[in-house]
């Protein structure tokens, strides 16, 4: 597993630094460099798999910054807790429509599932985040974005053979200073990343906990929010986020033991309302 | 005979030159006017969208007179007001840079008073910089 990471990694090395040397940008007078930092406080709910109800006041950190160079670093904390974290990537490629990236992207965060058997047996699985490296190209027409991913190369021993993938599009409105924003979008995470954390582990299959060996699946996400301006730097932001988890999640011997648990469900829902500071 | 005729002209060229004098401090009065923006400032969420605000618009002057307001100088009044010393008006500003507010006689081009309502962004840079792809 650690010689397939150290050949992939040299391989995105090369990627890298021949991005680097043949940098382009179809709409050079376009600066896309620079960024933003936002950080918000405000009223969380979140009812999900993963872990118990929230329903509290929660801290929301989200940023970009790009050099000059194309280097750039993207923050999300607070919300979207299974793929929060901090990426990193190379903008080696712009249209006057589109930017293309080479970037890391969390395929699926750490976790940690407590799941008790009718015996009352407790079976604790605790799982590394999955970081991978992909491609990602996002369009923008108009008030509408469109977003690919792909990303073949993961960064987690465990699941050294996983892909990661995505498609969203969102579409922004103004109303007179709010900008309301709708999006949706699906994720496929392979066989290899959701049997890592929702497979029943070969050492407890049989009475302990039922097999089970998850395949592959899609998430499907829509979004609704609003931000309004309240100075110019301080933000009343609102959103509401409903996730449609896959079956090869909400089957899983593990998930099910757990959705029984009161204060769990099997799709994700979240909404926040808070202010926020933008720097 | 001459020396008196000589003094009369003396009074009456002083008596041009107050009158004079006096016609410049009426119409130095005449252009003595205020007039106030509130709010000053309009905040929109990113560079180059249009931001709305209510603004109330004011004014006071020393004379009545028939006063028009102006804005970004247009040549058509947003409004006008006939002999008065003083009026306010609302409306809802919809602009992408700064709005210059000004009032003038309706006779004159002159502008006797000026105000700024200025445009600002949380997001200062352009979209697609201010933009990661989630929004939370």
């Amino acid at each position: 597993m650690k010689h397939n990471t150290h050949q992939g990694l040299t391989r995105i090395a090369c990627i890298l630094a021949g991005l680097l040397t043949y940098s382009v940008s179809a709409d050079e007078n376009d600066d896309h460099s620079g960024g933003f930092l936002k950080v918000g406080y405000g009223y969380k709910f979140e009812s999900s798999p993963y872990e118990d109800e929230i329903s509290k006041g929660s801290l929301y950190v989200s940023g970009r910054y790009q050099i000059d160079w194309g280097l750039f670093v993207e923050a999300a904390f607070g919300a979207n807790e299974l793929q929060q974290g901090l990426s990193y990537g190379y903008n080696f490629y712009n249209t006057d429509k589109w930017n293309f990236d080479l970037m890391s992207m969390r395929a699926h965060g750490d976790t940690t599932l407590v799941a008790i058997n009718q015996d009352n047996d407790v079976f604790r699985f605790e799982r590394d985040n999955t970081e991978m490296i992909g491609l990602r190209a996002t369009g923008y027409y108009g008030n509408t974005r469109v977003q690919f991913t792909a990303a073949p190369h993961s960064l987690n021993d465990e699941v050294d053979d996983a892909f990661y993938a995505s498609a969203w599009i969102a579409h922004s409105w103004q109303i007179k200073n709010w900008e309301v924003q709708a999006m949706t979008g699906i994720q496929y995470r392979s066989a290899e990343i959701l049997d890592y954390y929702y497979g029943t582990p070969d050492s407890i299959v049989g009475d302990e906990l039922p097999a089970y060996e998850a395949g592959s699946g899609f998430d499907f996400t829509a979004q609704v929010g609003a931000a309004y301006p309240i100075t110019e730097n301080i933000l009343f932001e609102s959103y509401l986020r409903y996730t449609d988890v896959s079956s090869a999640v909400t089957d899983s011997a593990i998930i099910q033991q757990i959705t029984t648990q009161p204060n769990r469900s099997k799709n994700v829902t979240e909404f926040g309302i808070l202010f926020s500071y933008v720097f | 005979m001459n020396s008196t005729y000589l003094n009369i002209t003396k009074l009456f060229g002083m008596l041009l030159l107050a009158q004079f004098a006096m016609d410049v401090v009426a119409q130095s009065k005449s252009v003595q006017v205020s007039l106030d923006v509130e709010p000053n400032r309009c905040v929109a969420l990113r560079r180059g969208s249009t931001c709305y605000q209510d603004v109330s618009i004011s004014w006071q002057a020393s004379v009545a007179e028939n006063y028009c307001l102006y804005v970004n100088r247009n040549a058509a009044p947003l409004k006008c007001w006939s002999n008065s010393k003083a009026g306010s008006f609302e409306y809802e500003l919809a602009a992408q840079a700064r709005v210059i507010y000004s009032l003038k006689q309706q006779s004159s081009e002159r502008e006797l008073a000026i105000q700024n309502v200025d445009i600002a962004w949380v997001y200062k840079k352009s979209k697609r910089v201010q933009s990661t792809w989630r929004m939370f």
